[in-house]
């Protein structure tokens, strides 16, 4: 627990709130700076995977000795390099693994459960002989049949993907298997009596289809296994403290055993929180003994990568005329993928967190399908839940004629509100970023025909967890920290804003580097949203334990007592005296060694107290009656961040969030053919969004500061994803005057309900 | 199929390597030359941040065999600054933010400079149509196309 | 005494009781406190994982968050994110 109570709202903030230059920025518009496939080892072998060109089979034989033989291939696996292991739960992103599913997620046991599961792995002297060994691998397959859509694997007779599995949450649990993973359950209240009370109900069902992070440097790292078994991972990861723990779990090595250095990351969004090639190039490696190098190709990044859930919704929402809620009901069924672990539990606990509920309740099951298995993505499970109510909330005011912010206003969450999944909000800034978003000119701008306006609000939790940082004062005076949580925003940035904010100096005597996993103690993931705020929390502890030393080495230059020094303005001042004095950084660092040794700190905590986000987004389209297509015209993103730490990262996420969403909601969606096939693994055809679809992205930063915080932060990566679905589903709605409710709102889905008009 | 002797300028410097008949430039650039500021992101020409200018043309690296190189002017994110001097572009985007990740970045300033040496006074409909082929997940596009018109209005009254 | 809240489908497993009055004073003691109480309820909280809101603020996998007597506590899934 912290008792970081945040006490630094009042003070005059010289360098929290500015915009300087990030300090890793030279490297990354040079060229120079290193990303997962960017480094190289001396008698480097290359790493290639074979997967499976079926959704659904079991595996008769695998017969890799034609490839083991072929001169320039030095090791080949398959799961028979792998311990089996039992079921065991650990947290990755915002989703329980089990082991037994990840062991096979990296490499098929007995059955290949998605197009593109991997099957057996090579390493190779060259790219070239490496192909040519995987095409001598010969695989039987025993085909079965294979259901892609929730609704189909739920009914009785689905082909089913585990024959162990007993749906969770359950009472009494299911005496047969199916492809139900796990029900959930939340909400409190009287349904009936809510519903009762209604003057207006609406009940809808939408539909979402998956979609991928999207992240443009696909998965790749470098692994280096020594004849005594210890390992060196570069890798392109959020978390490489969660890496290093699961592959030493799959692979039975020790955690000290491998140390893992994260390189620079090209964009993550929650889908490089989970392995794919790491243990298998360590596998590699330790049976070549030689570096491997493994990169997937944008193919296999879009086959066999976690995409989020697709998922079928239903919600039913009761109002009365003035538009205050009476009774919330939603059943969500999301696609966990071949494996188990969809985020339906937040998901479920996100669907009405927005608003004062008294009668709610949201049910919701994670279903396996013959997909690959889902990953995290940008406050995984909010979007989709928080898309349908938002819907049904727009519908809802267009039947009163009221105003849909005026309606969420009379509905607002606000502090003291009982959440939906049970326990009492904090401080949220809801009505806020509604209100701001009402006084913002783009809300009564004219429209013109053809023309729509649509409003979404969203709401994401935000975590905190295990961080580790590390400072060093150096001999001159400038400041080394280390940090243990990968930088994929710009964190780098916000980190020595706050350390020489608290320190008192100048931000560019402050070099902060990632450390490896080597160089600290456990750092929970880049992901949550929580590196400002935990990484930040760390970061503060660390600089207010070593001013503690500071202080102390000038009581002993001072011969005084600590009492007597204070710290001001990068300085130790004699509290008090009418001879004023006081030593600098600088000064004390010089004098390290006689005083003591090297001045350092650190801090270790489970940081707690992470406060939510809200958000607000409103969007103009124009869709044209001829063709189906949605142009956005205007798009203005209003978040709560409790403190802005550096305003241009702050926007930086609500805009890249907000054009996530647009392309959630207008293009995006996987393409299979019948036999289970990825059609349009490729970014020519899986349609994300480019620089002329958008527009400007304004944005307007709310504070409502966090307690918990230092500096008030909340964490703001995650919501800007929330409401673009619901924002530019309703908007396209109103142009339209067809209520939607199914994503992506693509051309022809668009131009075939107004022909049908 | 025994390699190519191929002869080539990168960033001003005389440069020769071997090429398989099946290496893309971009392979060449990165695993030959060590020259990694150069991206794949898809190796199908999609996503834009391989690109390079070949004899003066804007060009996806990934789509660009290596054999065809042969006696070209390759310029690479590695030769846009002047030395400790950064390309106005380059430290625009600094400014702005106009980068996250960072994976993207190389591919759009090679082709923003390529934009702006051709028209030196866009409008931000002609910067994002332009930008098209440079894919970018994390910014949403909005501080990348700012740093670009900043850096034409810099660049024109300097 | 603490009171512990059970939301939505727990009161599956606590035979229909939605509240309970709970006399520990961190989640460590509670969790044992819950393998007593409920026992059917234990090993789905503890396989999947769970939070524990105290008085509103989420706490996950901490076991010293201190629950003073008039703390409200709720079950909840863990939360991650992306």
């Amino acid at each position: 627990m912290n008792d970081m109570t945040q006490t630094n709202l009042q003070k005059d903030l010289k360098i929290v709130g500015t915009r300087p230059l990030r300090p890793d920025g030279a490297d990354k518009v040079t060229g120079r700076a290193l990303f997962g496939a960017d480094k190289s080892l001396p008698n480097m072998l290359v790493g290639r995977v074979l997967r499976s060109p079926h959704a659904h089979a079991k595996i008769i034989s695998i017969d890799t000795k034609a490839a083991e033989a072929l001169p320039g291939v030095k090791a080949v696996i398959t799961s028979k390099d792998f311990q089996d292991l039992p079921s065991e739960f650990v947290p990755a992103g915002e989703m329980m693994v089990n082991f037994k599913d990840m062991t096979r997620n990296i490499m098929a046991r007995d059955k290949v459960l998605y197009e593109g599961h991997t099957v057996a792995a090579v390493a190779a002297i060259n790219d070239a002989i490496a192909e040519e060994a995987m095409a001598l691998i010969k695989v039987e397959y025993e085909l079965l049949p294979h259901v892609m859509d929730v609704e189909e694997a739920e009914k009785p007779n689905a082909p089913l993907l585990h024959d162990d599995m007993i749906t969770i949450g359950v009472e009494p649990a299911p005496k047969k298997p199916s492809n139900v993973a796990k029900r959930v359950e939340f909400g409190f209240g009287d349904l009936d009596k809510g519903f009762k009370e209604a003057d207006l109900i609406i009940e809808k069902k939408f539909s979402t289809q998956p979609v991928h992070q999207g992240y443009i440097e696909p998965h790749a790292c470098l692994a280096s296994v020594s004849e005594d078994g210890q390992g060196e991972l570069w890798v392109t990861t959020q978390g490489p403290f969660v890496v290093r723990n699961f592959c030493s779990k799959i692979l039975g090595m020790s955690t000290s055993q491998i140390r893992v250095t994260a390189s620079e990351i090209g964009g993550g969004f929650g889908g490089k929180t989970v392995i794919y090639l790491e243990p298998l190039a360590l596998a590699l490696s330790r049976k070549a003994c030689r570096p491997v190098k493994m990169v997937m190709s944008r193919q296999e990044v879009l086959m066999a990568s976690g995409p989020t859930s697709g998922a079928k919704i239903w919600v039913k929402i009761g109002v009365k005329k003035d538009g205050r809620i009476t009774a919330g009901d939603a059943v969500l069924k999301f696609q966990a993928g071949a494996f188990q672990g969809s985020p339906i539990g937040p998901g479920a606990m996100c669907a009405f967190a927005p608003y004062e509920m008294t009668n709610v309740r949201v049910v919701g099951y994670d279903i396996v399908v013959n997909r690959p298995k889902v990953a995290a993505y940008r406050a995984p499970g909010g979007p989709i839940s928080e898309y349908a109510v938002e819907s049904v909330m727009d519908e809802i005011a267009q039947k009163l004629n009221l105003d849909p912010l005026e309606l969420r206003l009379k509905n607002a969450a606000k502090e003291g509100t009982q959440a939906p999944y049970g326990p009492k909000l904090g401080p949220i800034g809801m009505i806020e970023t509604l209100e701001a978003a009402k006084a913002h000119p783009h809300y009564s701008a004219p429209l013109g025909p053809n023309q729509g306006r649509g409003v979404a609000s969203g709401f994401w939790f935000n975590i905190g967890g295990e961080t580790c940082t590390s400072i060093n004062i150096n001999e001159d005076g400038t400041v080394g920290l280390t940090l243990g949580t990968p930088d994929i925003g710009g964190s780098r940035a916000s980190m020595a804003m706050m350390a020489a904010e608290e320190l008192g100096v100048p931000m560019s005597t402050i070099r902060p580097i990632i450390g490896d996993t080597s160089s600290l103690g456990f750092n929970f993931l880049t992901g949550g949203s929580r590196v400002t705020f935990s990484s930040g929390m760390a970061v503060v502890e660390s600089v207010r334990e070593i001013i503690v030393e500071l202080r102390k080495r000038a009581a002993q230059l001072w011969d005084v007592s600590i009492e007597k020094v204070e710290w001001v303005s990068g300085h130790a001042r004699l509290v008090g005296s009418e001879n004023p004095k006081s030593l600098s950084l600088r000064e004390l660092a010089e004098a390290a060694g006689k005083t003591g040794g090297p001045i350092v700190g650190g801090a270790s905590i489970n940081a707690t107290g992470a406060g939510p986000s809200l958000a607000t987004h409103i969007v103009d389209v124009e869709v044209d009656p001829e063709t189906g297509r949605t142009t956005v015209l205007r798009y203005t993103a209003i978040q709560d961040a409790g403190k802005a730490i550096h305003p241009s990262y702050v926007e930086g996420q609500m805009q890249g969030g907000a054009v996530q969403g647009i392309g959630w909601a207008l293009n995006e969606e996987y393409v299979y053919d019948d036999n289970g096939k990825l059609l349009n693994p490729g970014f020519l055809d899986y349609r994300v969004p480019v620089c002329s679809d958008v527009p400007m992205i304004d944005t307007v930063i709310v504070e409502v500061p966090n307690p918990k915080h230092p500096y008030g932060v909340r964490g703001v990566g995650e919501t800007p994803i929330v409401p673009p679905l619901a924002a530019v589903s309703n908007a396209v709605s109103r142009a339209t005057n067809i209520r939607f409710n199914e994503l992506p709102l693509s051309p022809p889905r668009v131009l075939a309900a107004i022909e049908s008009r | 199929m025994s390699k190519k002797h191929i002869s080539t300028v990168i960033n001003g410097d005389a440069m020769e390597f071997l090429a398989s008949p099946e290496q893309s430039l971009l392979d060449i650039l990165r695993e030959e030359l060590e020259l990694t500021g150069s991206k794949e992101g898809c190796g199908t020409g999609d996503c834009g941040a391989c690109s390079i200018m070949l004899d003066g043309r804007l060009v996806c690296s990934c789509l660009v065999l290596g054999v065809e190189a042969d006696g070209k002017k390759i310029d690479t994110i590695e030769g846009m600054g002047n030395g400790s001097d950064m390309h106005p572009l380059q430290k625009k985007f600094l400014e702005h933010a106009a980068l996250q990740c960072g994976i993207c970045t190389p591919g759009i300033l090679i082709a923003a400079k390529a934009l702006l040496e051709k028209k030196p006074d866009p409008t931000e409909e002609e910067v994002r149509y332009w930008l098209a082929g440079n894919l970018c997940r994390c910014t949403g596009y909005d501080k990348i196309v700012r740093a670009v018109l900043d850096t034409a209005a810099d660049m024109r009254t300097a | 005494m603490a009171t512990l809240i059970f939301n939505g489908s727990l009161t599956q497993f606590t035979n229909g009781q939605t509240e309970c009055e709970v006399h520990a004073k961190n989640i460590k003691s509670l969790l044992g406190e819950i393998r007593e109480k409920f026992p059917r309820l234990s090993p789905l909280i503890e396989s999947e994982g769970f939070a524990i809101a105290i008085d509103g603020e989420i706490f996950q996998d901490i076991w010293f968050a201190p629950i003073s007597d008039s703390s409200e506590v709720h079950l909840i899934p863990p939360i991650g994110g992306g």
